[in-house]
């Protein structure tokens, strides 16, 4: 578990060098790209998600692709399509950008919901299907999609349905003036963000180093309470006051599996109960809608998700 | 219920009000003040005591010397039914003066019955009442204004039917000794796994009910590790923590390395808060025990003399009502100033029975003491002969004692003498009571009871006067004690004189009549719900609908229609909607309308006209989408 630790540990200062102040999000982003999953990425406009994305990529030593989400982005625009070769005479498969390792889908609640379930349909299945024929994605595959929070003209706000394929929501806000400060002292010492090989950024492991990063991970131990813990909390999503529909099994799943990643990255071959509390919020915030009253009231998803941990006793003592 | 509660407060408030015909019988009212203060009362009795004036100052009884010197009145005496004692066997008979116009009889002390107990009783269950009163008064308006703001809508978890209560935390309650002890039993027992979890319970129940640590069912090991502000603690419990997370989580088995340092760390935990404890009252244990019970010593004093048997009160109410009902008095003239009726009572008091012991200068009231005079340092004083063969301690003063009673030391008992002349405690009879002075009051103090023959010399002094001197004092001795401490009391003869004192009686009827004026104007409480008169609810009506219009001018309706629709289009989308509208029954272009004209209202708030349709679509949209 050590190299675990280790390789976890430098994959987050390397992408630190670059995106500063976001120590969270790239944890979490690590955190669920190691547990197989996708991230959303929800922050205003500049705070550097397709910085996170390329340095994550890089670093990672894996294929880098970015969409950028329309209103007339097509499906065969994000998975490819046939073309007819003239000189082939024959329709030859142009892969789309979805053919790469790490993704970054940008501002997918611009797109209309055909091509959301084209790219959905994909982080769920690792495959796409085209005229019939079935493509498999490149291993590891890794979807960071990005939502803006303040624009809603024009916007497809992904269904809840969707938005459950989710690993993590990850809220990424604008950073603290001692960071900024620190940014623009970078800027100003010849920091260009498009030119990442001029920081230095180093590839700490390839796609097979994550496949076994994975599997490390997944050998981390999980007592049976901590099992219970998990299903307690996200049952309680479900018959909450608030809430309207709550929390799918899916949920449950990804908390085990990222709790298990978050102990190895801490050094330990056990899952405790703070690793549960520390990624409820971004794995359980998008997984339930709440009620409209509730809503109309301000009740956000991460109150309903803090009032839950607060409600759920902490397995672990022994009562005299 | 209105009636009831107006007459209670009517007669909470005649009760309660201060009067002189209630007030408790003093020692004012005594004869015996009388004798010395009114001038011509008991003339035929004042011929034998004229001879005693001489002795005493001048501004002593004044009403007696007017009487003796023939100035004054004669005042006719009450008639003598055979309660109060013959003053002397060779006294003329008293012939009763003929009484022309006399004063309401004050009722003899010996035939009337004592009610003056059942007027204590009245005036505290009225001052309850009132203080009952101010309550619901205060309770009644929190409830008035408190419903009247909106709160928004709690929501609480509901626990589902099968899961059980969860207590608050998950520590266990036995005491961290015990807990600990039990902790070393398993880890001897080779129970390694019990042996950290009950470190882990002592180490936190320690912690939580030191106040160091909110325990809580939601919360971890680790966020309690992360609360501590002590890195020392914090180090020991991570330790304990760790131990149990790896037995807890880890599945591992434990060895007795892993165990016995789990437990050396709780032991540690509470080992060091307690030394910490310790260590920060120390400074304050080490004052505690150089003055042990505080600066004044008072309650030092309060405690030696309860050690030796007394039954020791304070004595909060005045000075002047002092009676029968205390045996002994000590009185610290370093924290109490008597007033001249104080002492003219206390005199009386002592007269009749009473043993004073007092601490200061008060040859003023008992010029019999003699002469105060100051004392060099270093003067040591000691027991007399004859009392150095008693048992009494011979008390000591670090410097020696400031003061001494120089005069009259043939007539006088002495008990600590010093030097030439100087009594530093002496005795002297009053009437048929003593009084003990002691030069020096710091004799009274915490800091000289310290010393172990002080103690002894406070304690047995009553008990060698009553054994061996007679003093008139029963056994048990019910003393009281006149300090500092109980000089700051707000004593009063009854609740609404020491309100009195406080200064708070004006206030508490402010805010009754306050009470009662608004409780006429709205009635109890502050008004039940009523219909308004019609007059007033047709002016009502008529805001109400001056409100909407004005509202409509403003096109407030298009606004709202605009937020409540675009709720929906964010919702539903236009498709949605258009869904919602078929399942709702209207047709395929009914709904495609109704889609499209919510979709324009959300996009146009600033419209000025037709509210009538805004509030249809209103009312429209709320009916298709709560099915």
């Amino acid at each position: 578990m050590e190299e675990f630790t280790e390789l976890f540990s430098r994959i987050e200062e390397q992408v630190g060098r670059v995106l500063l102040g976001q120590s969270n999000a790239i944890r979490h982003g690590l955190v669920a790209l190691i547990a197989g999953g996708h991230i959303l990425l929800e922050g205003p406009p500049g705070i550097g998600k397709t910085l996170l994305a390329r340095t994550l990529s890089r670093v990672l030593g894996v294929q880098f692709s970015r969409i950028q989400f329309t209103p007339d982005l097509m499906p065969s625009d994000v998975t490819g399509g046939n073309v007819f070769n003239q000189r082939e005479d024959d329709f030859v498969f142009r892969p789309g950008p979805i053919f790469t390792q790490v993704l970054l889908a940008d501002e997918i609640n611009r797109a209309p919901a055909k091509t959301q379930a084209a790219l959905l349909e994909a982080m769920s299945d690792r495959q796409v299907t085209v005229d019939g024929n079935t493509r498999i994605l490149p291993k590891p595959f890794f979807v960071m999609a990005t939502q803006n929070p303040i624009e809603s003209e024009g916007t497809y706000p992904l269904p809840e349905a969707q938005l459950d394929r989710f690993m993590m929501k990850v809220l990424i806000g604008h950073p603290r003036k001692k960071v900024e400060v620190t940014l623009l002292k970078n800027y100003l010492a010849g920091f260009d963000a498009a030119d990442l090989d001029a920081v230095g950024i180093e590839e700490i492991v390839d796609a097979a180093g994550i496949g076994r990063l994975s599997t490390l991970a997944r050998g981390v131990r999980v007592d049976p309470e901590i099992l219970e813990y998990i299903a307690t909390l996200v049952g309680r999503t479900r018959n909450h006051p608030a809430v309207e529909l709550g929390a799918s099994p899916r949920a449950s799943i990804a908390l085990l599996l990222c709790a298990q990643v978050l102990a190895a990255a801490e050094g330990r071959t056990y899952v405790v109960p703070d690793d549960l509390k520390e990624l409820a919020h971004p794995v359980l915030r998008h997984r339930f809608l709440l009620q409209p009253d509730a809503e109309l009231e301000g009740i956000t998803t991460d109150s309903v998700v803090e009032n839950v941990l607060m409600d759920v006793s902490v397995p672990g003592g022994e009562r005299a | 219920m209105r009636a009831v509660l107006l007459f209670l407060f009517c007669f909470g408030c005649t009760s309660t009000m201060v009067g002189d015909t209630d007030e408790a019988m003093t020692v004012l009212d005594d004869q015996s003040y009388g004798f010395c203060h009114n001038p011509g009362e008991e003339a035929e009795e004042v011929e034998p005591w004229c001879s005693l004036l001489d002795e005493a100052p001048v501004d002593r009884c004044p009403g007696m010397r007017e009487t003796c010197a023939g100035t004054a009145e004669p005042v006719p005496s009450i008639e003598n039914n055979g309660c109060n004692p013959p003053s002397s066997s060779d006294e003329p008979s008293r012939e009763l003066a003929p009484e022309p116009e006399k004063p309401p009889e004050k009722p003899m002390k010996c035939e009337e019955i004592d009610l003056s107990a059942l007027g204590t009783l009245l005036r505290w269950v009225a001052a309850f009442l009132v203080a009952a009163l101010i309550l619901v008064l205060v309770r009644i308006i929190i409830w008035y204004f408190g419903s009247r703001i909106d709160r928004p809508i709690q929501h609480t978890a509901r626990l589902a039917q099968d899961e059980p209560v969860e207590e608050e935390d998950d520590v266990p309650l036995a005491p961290s000794e015990d807990q600990l002890e039990a902790a070393r039993r398993a880890l001897k027992n080779g129970d390694f796994g019990r042996a950290v979890l009950l470190a882990r319970g002592a180490s936190l129940r320690f912690l939580a009910d030191e106040g160091h640590l909110r325990l809580h069912r939601s919360r971890t090991d680790r966020e309690y590790v992360r609360s501590l502000d002590d890195d020392e603690t914090r180090k020991s419990l991570k330790e304990v923590v760790w131990a149990v997370e790896v037995y807890r989580w880890g599945g591992r088995l434990l060895d007795h390395t892993l165990a016995a340092g789990a437990i050396g760390a709780a032991e540690r935990i509470v080992v060091a808060l307690l030394l910490a404890c310790i260590f920060v009252s120390s400074p304050l244990a080490l004052a505690q025990s150089q003055y042990r019970y505080g600066p004044n010593g008072d309650a030092g004093l309060f405690d030696t003399l309860q050690a030796f048997g007394y039954e020791v009160t304070w004595r909060l109410r005045p000075l002047a009502t002092i009676d029968d009902q205390t045996d002994a008095l000590i009185l610290d003239l370093s924290g109490v100033q008597p007033s001249t009726e104080d002492w003219d009572a206390l005199r009386i008091w002592v007269e009749a029975g009473g043993v004073l012991v007092v601490g200061g200068d008060s040859t003023y009231t008992f010029p019999v003491l003699g002469q105060y005079d100051p004392l060099n340092a270093g003067f040591v004083a000691e027991l007399t002969a004859e009392l150095k063969a008693t048992h009494l301690a011979t008390p000591r003063w670090p410097d020696g004692p400031s003061h001494a009673f120089s005069r009259g030391l043939g007539t006088d008992w002495v008990v600590l003498e010093g030097g030439v002349s100087g009594a530093v405690v002496k005795v002297a009879d009053v009437g048929l009571g003593v009084v003990v002075a002691i030069a020096d009051p710091q004799l009274l103090w915490n800091g000289s009871l310290v010393l172990h023959e002080n103690e002894l010399f406070i304690g047995d002094l009553l008990y060698l006067g009553q054994g061996h001197y007679g003093w008139p004092l029963p056994t048990p001795t019910r003393v009281q004690l006149a300090t500092m401490a109980a000089a700051q009391a707000t004593g009063a003869a009854s609740p609404t004189q020491s309100l009195a004192n406080a200064n708070l009686l004006p206030f508490v009827i402010q805010l009754l009549f306050w009470w009662l004026l608004v409780s006429f104007w709205k009635g109890w409480p502050f008004g039940p719900l009523r219909d308004p008169p019609v007059e007033g609810r047709q002016r009502f009506a008529d805001h109400v609908v001056a409100l909407g219009t004005r509202y409509a001018r403003l096109g407030a309706s298009a606004h709202a229609l605009s937020a409540y629709a675009g709720f929906w289009v964010n919702r539903l989308g236009t498709s949605g909607l258009k869904v919602k509208a078929m399942r709702a029954g209207r047709s395929k272009d009914e709904a495609n309308q109704f889609a499209a004209a919510v979709e324009a209202a959300a996009k146009q708030s600033d419209r000025r006209d037709n509210p009538v349709h805004d509030l249809r679509l209103v009312e429209e949209l709320w009916e298709i989408t709560r099915k």
